[in-house]
């Protein structure tokens, strides 16, 4: 079943990203490199190597190449485990996450970019070592699918902890999670550039429940009769609406970039918005 | 009015205990799903989940104060079954109108009345013939009614129906539980129908193990003391002589004194039951409680 998923997800993270625009996440430094950039006027100070001799006998002027600078990357994707991860209606969250973990794994590997993962719940709980490899990209997908997140939940203190102490280059961090409870992440996002990819289903922010209904928190594991109305459902709306906000605010305040992505959205695209910012 | 309120079976409160238990403890089993803001859907729920289980409980309440049966005392009357009953037979022939006889024995006998709060009071009268003016009750206040509206001769004036009289109120007895039976006969002539006998009479009166006082008015000559003897003899009781009112008085006083009624008395309730209307709000609320949940599945 996993493994079966795990190549319907690797087929579609490979195809996307190969056929997609790539390089999304490379660096905007411009400086030497092999990867041509566009063509400018030469200003004074210029190096004179670049001249393109080409444009230049165009006759407008004297014009030089100017080419992304090769810079290689740190890049971390850290899936966070919840247990609130376990859920979906049409799709799993965890299945979609791990899907959203395949593509920046994937552009960050072909880009030749050191990328580590780490998958992080009240502790770290595993940790792929820096690598440039592509065949960690099964291995990646086929834990993030198979691991069980019931019971857990996200402790951003010691997470932040966690990378400061074991990280110490200026890093491309990606969050994967849903970001329910308290989200502090100002640690980490002085010094590093951070994402937050926010993963929601979209029947949790709209429940069509009704009547008496029996749930269990995923996190705490108990069990409680509900009885809905429409009245306490637009409650329970403006409740989580609060929670977004101030989530929404604390990664404003801290130069976080963050992005919401339900189950049923085309993920590729989604995380590709929200990199170009 | 409000205070008069009692219930009779307090003890059926103690369900909303067990009520109260099981809507936290034992609640029904449902299939249960995940849900990743479980947390945030509780807090948006808590009014509306208090709301109902106030309701349930309220409804819970009310019924357990039905069961219980709320009742207005309006009215305390005495029984007394284990005490005693009382029957005063009343000469009211002809010969009672002279010195006013008559109207000294309705005033005594009225005090004797008040005295005997917590026993049943059954009156008699005779004459020419006898009957039962008032039969065994509580009710002191128709019999002194009764009492007051007599007069000498109401039964006829020229004869003394005694023996049917002492038959006639022995007969007062026979769906009678009471531990003591007490009949006082006032007279003060003799004998003069025949249609009971005095063996007849007499065996009713031990039939029913009823303890007769004998009172004879008037002068000696007047009664026959030694029937009004042999009958109160016979039976456990006393005979008495009087022959003024103040001899009258003591001689009820006495009988007062010694068939004293030791047994307080048990309360007899007339009671209004009101578990109507608790069960009444009871089953609005219910209904209230179903419309609620019709209209959540909207």
């Amino acid at each position: 079943m996993i493994r079966n998923r795990l190549k319907e997800i690797l087929l579609k993270v490979k195809k996307k990203v190969f056929t997609g625009n790539l390089g999304n996440t490379l660096s905007t430094f411009k400086g030497t490199g092999l990867d041509f950039s566009e063509i400018k006027d030469y200003v004074i100070g210029d190096d004179v190597r670049a001249i393109n001799w080409k444009s230049t006998a165009k006759g407008l002027g004297v014009k030089i190449n100017l080419f992304n600078e090769e810079r290689e990357l740190n890049v971390i994707v850290a899936y966070l485990i919840s247990g609130s991860i376990n859920f979906g209606v049409r799709r799993m969250k965890q299945d979609a996450m791990a899907e959203a973990l395949g593509y920046i794994s994937y552009s960050a590997l072909k880009n030749s970019d050191n990328l580590t993962t780490i998958f992080f719940d009240e502790k770290m709980e595993k940790l792929f070592k820096p690598t440039k490899k592509l065949g960690i990209l099964e291995d990646l997908i086929g834990h993030a699918l198979s691991l069980d997140a019931v019971g857990h939940s996200v402790d951003f203190e010691s997470f932040c902890t966690f990378i400061n102490s074991s990280i110490k280059k200026r890093s491309l961090i990606f969050l994967i999670g849903d970001f329910y409870g308290a989200v502090n992440i100002s640690k980490i996002s002085h010094k590093n550039e951070v994402y937050a990819l926010i993963v929601r289903d979209r029947f949790e922010e709209n429940p069509s429940f009704s009547g008496d209904i029996s749930l269990v928190d995923p996190v705490s594991l108990s069990e409680d009769d509900l009885s809905l109305d429409s009245s306490s459902l637009k409650e329970y709306k403006k409740v989580l609406q609060e929670q977004d906000d101030r989530l929404f605010e604390h990664f404003l305040a801290h130069k976080v970039k963050y992005g919401k992505i339900y189950t049923d959205d085309d993920i590729y695209m989604k995380i590709s918005q929200i990199t170009k910012g | 009015m409000l205070n008069q309120i009692v219930f009779e079976y307090p003890l059926a409160f103690l369900i909303v205990i067990p009520f109260v238990i099981c809507l936290y403890f034992c609640k029904p089993k449902m299939d249960a799903i995940f849900f990743p803001t479980m947390k945030f859907l509780k807090k948006a729920t808590k009014k509306s989940m208090l709301l109902e289980n106030a309701l349930k409980v309220l409804i819970i309440l009310l019924l357990s104060t039905a069961l219980a049966s709320p009742i207005i005392r309006d009215e305390i009357s005495v029984k007394n079954d284990k005490g005693y009953e009382i029957s005063l037979i009343i000469d009211a022939s002809g010969s009672m109108a002279q010195n006013n006889k008559f109207g000294i024995v309705k005033e005594i006998v009225g005090d004797f009345l008040t005295k005997r709060v917590h026993d049943k009071i059954g009156l008699s009268i005779f004459g020419d013939f006898a009957y039962v003016a008032v039969p065994l009750t509580y009710d002191k206040n128709s019999i002194k009614r009764l009492l007051n509206r007599l007069q000498a001769g109401i039964a006829g004036s020229s004869r003394t129906a005694l023996y049917e009289a002492l038959f006639l109120s022995s007969n007062l007895f026979k769906n009678s539980h009471a531990k003591k039976k007490i009949a006082i006969l006032l007279t003060d002539g003799m004998n003069n129908v025949n249609n009971i006998p005095l063996d007849v009479a007499m065996k009713t009166v031990k039939k029913y193990g009823i303890k007769v006082y004998t009172v004879g008015i008037g002068n000696a000559g007047d009664f026959d003391p030694n029937v009004l003897r042999k009958i109160a003899q016979e039976s456990g009781g006393k005979f008495f002589h009087a022959n003024s009112k103040q001899k009258l008085k003591e001689i009820y006083n006495t009988i007062d004194k010694l068939e004293k009624s030791k047994i307080k008395a048990n309360k007899y309730v007339k009671k209004r039951y009101l578990f109507a209307y608790p069960l009444g709000l009871a089953l609005f609320l219910s209904i209230l409680l179903l419309f609620r949940k019709n209209r959540e599945l909207v």
